[in-house]
């Protein structure tokens, strides 16, 4: 990176300091703290709902997913608007005519403080500790492109974001998300037409889209029905749609961002906003990836993008194998270009997967000589771009984007754990009756230990590939269960607070059965075995019992 | 802003059927351009 681009990356983070800052104003209440007042406009929640769900990850991971597999990711985002219609009618107008400051809280007025302590737990530990691999996994890529530390890494993302959340509260993580949200856009936008520049210097439009399609890279729908198959149609449509209902109703970092809406009306159209544009801006993220593809099918790509273990390599046994293989990429790179100027489909198909199969006989080569077995290079394809190929400023702009992702991400679950800890916890069983400038205080305590936490969690989750791994699957694990608790609260009025309690162990003992015993299973699919079975579970246990005297007065 | 206010409950059920008709649209057309080039 030259210096131009460093000015760039370091007046973006000054700005985002500075400006969430200057939010802090009307944030000595805990209502402004924690929920803005409830002031906040539709399409700035809208905005701050996306920002939350789009990490670093989903920008350097997704369009090295599509450069390696194509558009087929899509999928995962097609329930996201049949859930945000679902959550429209049903759980917005519940929150907010609750006046709760958790999702947990309301838990607690249906049922009891048993089943909203229990539903708030186990949202902190697994939002802890997927906060940390939030923060550790662009943080691994970062720190490899630009050759820094992991630690300086994470601390480049977390000084900031730690600064302007615990100072101004769900204000500036909000407004913060705003102006990210615009940079990731114009930032994606502008790597879209630099590919296209590169690109239509030898191929039309049309023909890239042919080379493309060529290698199934433009194939985005599977209809076929494999529940070992992570992303088709079905398993989206079925076992997603569950997981998206979960995670924007039932997970605080979200439902705190729609609590800062300024009434019912305004928190629907925030989500309808997600409903409108989050498939395009997916897809834009994804077809950017395909289009690297097709840039680097003129103009010479590395062999592999993640050079971690080079020395490693080098100085090991294998060394003269990797070079081989370099040699041997070489060629059939020439002869994958030469198939695709002249428009010969076949021989450049056939090109392509030697290609494919050289790539990965060379990264198994890398695991081998560095003894690193979670070795991979899809999250470096897009950073190798941008830091290679993109002209001066613009490169600087795409590292902020990527920041700012990371921190906005992370912002908002930092802001939400905070609210958890001391709404659901200190508030409830520790101080009931304190004033508003000691919630204040020690929700900005809370927000900065979370936050030092997240950094400790992601200096080491990068030493440990396999945690990422396991943190997805705690998130399947929990939040199939924690929708089925919240179908019982909203949409029953026969449940029990014992019901709804035991209905919660059992659905979580049940996705364990399921995730140990049968792991054929796509995880996707957790989430509507653990909502079935607390669902079922607790309605069997609530008919054991008298009706409750409790009745929720929030329809 | 009053409490009616903030519990203004408009109903919005043509933008749910206009956000679920374009999400059919754009899955129909990634299944043809899927087909189309491949």
């Amino acid at each position: 990176m030259r210096s131009f681009d460093w000015i760039v990356v370091v007046a973006y983070i000054g700005w985002i300091i500075i400006d969430g800052l200057r939010r802090s104003k009307g944030t000595d209440k805990v209502d402004g703290y924690l929920l803005a007042n409830r002031s906040l406009p539709w399409w700035a929640v809208g905005l701050s709902v996306m920002a939350t769900q789009m990490s670093a990850v989903t920008i350097v991971g997704t369009t090295g997913l599509a450069y390696s597999t194509g558009l087929r990711f899509i999928q995962n985002y097609f329930p996201l608007p049949l859930a945000m219609v679902i959550l429209s009618l049903t759980v917005v107008p519940f929150f907010t005519r609750a006046r709760v400051y958790t999702a947990y809280e309301y838990l607690e007025r249906r049922f009891d403080v048993s089943v909203r302590s229990l539903a708030s737990l186990l949202f902190l530990v697994g939002r802890a500790a997927s906060l940390g691999v939030t923060l550790a996994a662009p943080s691994v890529v970062m720190s490899a492109i630009l050759g820094w530390s992991l630690p300086v890494t994470v601390l480049v993302i977390c000084i900031p974001m730690i600064a302007y959340t615990t100072i101004g509260g769900v204000q500036a993580v909000a407004w913060t998300d705003v102006k990210q949200m615009f940079i990731v856009v114009f930032g994606m936008s502008a790597a879209v037409v630099v590919l296209l520049y590169g690109i239509l210097g030898h191929f039309s439009f049309g023909q890239a889209l042919e080379l493309a399609g060529a290698t199934g890279r433009l194939k985005a729908v599977d209809f076929s029905f494999n529940l070992s198959e992570t992303y088709t149609f079905w398993s989206a449509m079925l076992g997603g749609t569950f997981l998206m209902l979960s995670y924007f109703g039932c997970d605080q970092s979200q439902v705190q961002r729609y609590l800062t809406a300024k009434s019912i009306d305004e928190a629907r159209q925030s989500l309808m906003m997600s409903a409108w544009v989050k498939i395009p801006l997916q897809l834009l993220i994804l077809f950017t990836g395909v289009l690297v593809f097709v840039f680097y099918l003129v103009n010479p790509p590395p062999m592999l993008f993640n050079h971690v273990h080079d020395a490693k390599v080098a100085a090991s046994a294998q060394a003269g194998e990797f070079a081989a293989l370099q040699r041997e990429f070489d060629i059939e790179l020439a002869t994958r270009r030469d198939a695709a100027v002249r428009a010969d489909r076949d021989a450049f198909v056939g090109s392509d997967a030697r290609l494919k199969a050289i790539r990965s006989k060379a990264s198994a080569v890398v695991k081998t000589a560095s003894g690193d077995a979670e070795y991979s290079d899809i999250n470096y394809v897009f950073p190798t771009f941008i830091t290679t190929q993109m002209p001066i400023g613009l490169v600087g702009l795409m590292i902020a984007a990527i920041f700012a992702a990371a921190m906005s991400a992370s912002g908002g679950e930092l802001n939400a754990l905070a609210t958890a800890t001391v709404i659901d916890f200190y508030k409830r069983h520790f101080v009931k009756n304190g004033t508003d400038t000691h919630y204040v205080f020690v929700s900005k305590l809370a927000t900065f230990g979370w936050g030092l936490f997240a950094c400790y969690v992601a200096t080491r989750a990068a030493n440990q590939g396999s945690l990422i791994e396991v943190v997805n699957r705690y998130g399947s694990f929990v939040y199939g269960s924690l929708l089925g608790v919240f179908i019982l609260a909203i949409m029953t009025r026969r449940a029990t607070a014992r019901g709804a309690f035991w209905g919660l162990l059992a659905g979580m003992a049940a996705v364990l059965t399921v995730a140990t015993q049968m792991p054929w299973i796509a995880f996707l699919w957790h989430n509507l075995i653990g909502a079935v079975v607390v669902v079922v579970v607790g309605m069997a246990i609530s008919y054991t019992q008298d009706s409750p005297a409790k009745t929720n007065d929030y329809r | 802003m009053s409490d009616a206010e903030r519990d203004r409950d408009s109903p919005m059920t043509a933008t749910y059927v206009q956000v679920l008709a374009l999400e059919a649209v754009i899955i129909a057309a990634l299944w043809i351009f899927g087909r189309m080039f491949s």
